[in-house]
């Protein structure tokens, strides 16, 4: 679940976008959340990969979401 | 003192005239009444709670009262007002205790911002609470009633009040809003359970309420942690079956029924990720309530059920 304080609307997220905004708002810049990711899921940084990060930070620039966000878990 | 130790010609006299400070749990009411039913229905219903000092604070100072007018003669109302403010239109006198009851749950759901309210029954049992979400017709207050009568303890049947300061349900322990059939439904599964007088033609087709266990009111300074969030449907010849849901659509649903989740912003958020982290969540389908009363028996605090 995502919040956004300027908007004040809830967004149910996928568990990768989730994992997205976590890892962000850990201060993690593009390249290190891909490495993250592969990390978690036991596979190297790849291309595949990278485009997946990159369309999803696109996207939930879109929404809004990016950089602003109250995350959990839930 | 409770209020059942006052006479029922003390008990008109006190409504009738400066009014009675009624203790709900954690809230005050003053309460101010004429109408016969209306006293008959706060006596039959609240004989168990505590009476506050006369003089004191209370969070809502409540009337509900005949209008004045000629149409008191010929076709008679009742009105319901808070602190001088009268919140809905009239409705026929035979509806007044009903009014006063949906005008309780306006009280504290539009002033009670303390608190994330949701509109969900609540009842526990070891130490551990089952948060009950459900739209009107879903069976929610069926299902709390019958819990109630087999050991679970009422928190509340329409206002799930959660702490913002530590995510605990605080009870309050009110009667038991049933409906239509459901009154029946519940007499026959507990012959022992205290029905008020039926409202006939209201808004909602015919409304009774019950009388709330004395434990549960006895206990009602006791909070408790959600545990379950469940999500009951009745549907009738159907078996009763509990399905595991996922927290994030829990959540969404659970949002939706709350009154004030947008109006706290992100504390109300905050909260309501809390809540859910804290509970398994599930959809409950069931028909029969001695088999909803063995499924919900078989709860466990951890993952399993």
């Amino acid at each position: 679940m995502a919040y956004d304080p300027i908007s004040g609307d809830t967004h149910l997220l996928s568990a990768f976008a989730a994992q997205l905004l976590l890892l962000a708002g850990n201060g993690k810049g593009s390249e290190e959340l891909v490495s993250a990711i592969a990390h978690a899921a036991g596979q190297e940084p790849s291309d595949d990969l990278r485009a997946d990060v990159e369309g999803m930070i696109e996207e939930l620039q879109s929404k809004g979401l990016w950089n602003r966000t109250c995350c959990s878990p839930s | 003192m409770l209020l059942s130790q006052l006479s029922s010609k003390e008990l008109h006299a006190r409504l009738g005239k400066h009014g009675l400070r009624l203790r709900m749990g954690g809230f005050t009411v003053h309460l101010n009444t004429t109408l016969p039913g209306v006293v008959e229905g706060i006596g039959n219903m609240y004989g168990d709670f505590p009476l506050a000092e006369d003089s004191g604070f209370a969070d809502f100072h409540v009337r509900v009262d005949s209008p004045r007018g000629l149409r008191s003669w010929f076709r008679p109302q009742v009105l319901f007002s808070h602190d001088g403010h009268i919140p809905f239109k009239p409705l026929p006198v035979e509806h007044g205790y009903a009014l006063l009851e949906w005008g309780l749950n306006w009280c504290i759901s539009s002033h009670c911002h303390q608190y994330l309210v949701i509109h969900a029954g609540v009842i526990e049992r070891a130490g551990r609470a089952v948060i009950l979400p459900a739209p009107p017709a879903s069976g929610k207050s069926t299902l709390c009633a019958a819990l109630v009568q087999r050991g679970w303890r009422l928190l509340s049947d329409e206002l799930a009040l959660v702490s913002r300061r530590n995510g605990q349900l605080i009870p309050i322990a009110r009667p038991v809003n049933l409906k239509n059939q459901s009154i029946d439904i519940i007499r026959a599964f507990e012959p022992a359970t205290v029905i008020g007088t039926a409202a006939k033609d209201t808004s909602k087709g015919t409304v009774a309420h019950m009388r709330a266990p004395k434990e549960s009111v006895a206990r009602v300074q006791e909070p408790a942690p959600p545990a379950w969030v469940i999500f009951p449907k009745y549907q009738p010849g159907s078996s009763a079956t509990l399905d595991r849901m996922p927290r994030g659509t829990a959540f969404v649903e659970l949002a939706d029924s709350a009154f004030n989740y947008s109006a706290l912003g992100e504390e109300g958020f905050r909260v309501m990720a809390e809540t859910i982290d804290r509970c398994d969540c599930y959809r409950f389908t069931y028909s029969d309530l001695d088999e909803a009363v063995a499924i919900f028996a078989s709860l466990k605090p951890s993952e399993t059920v």
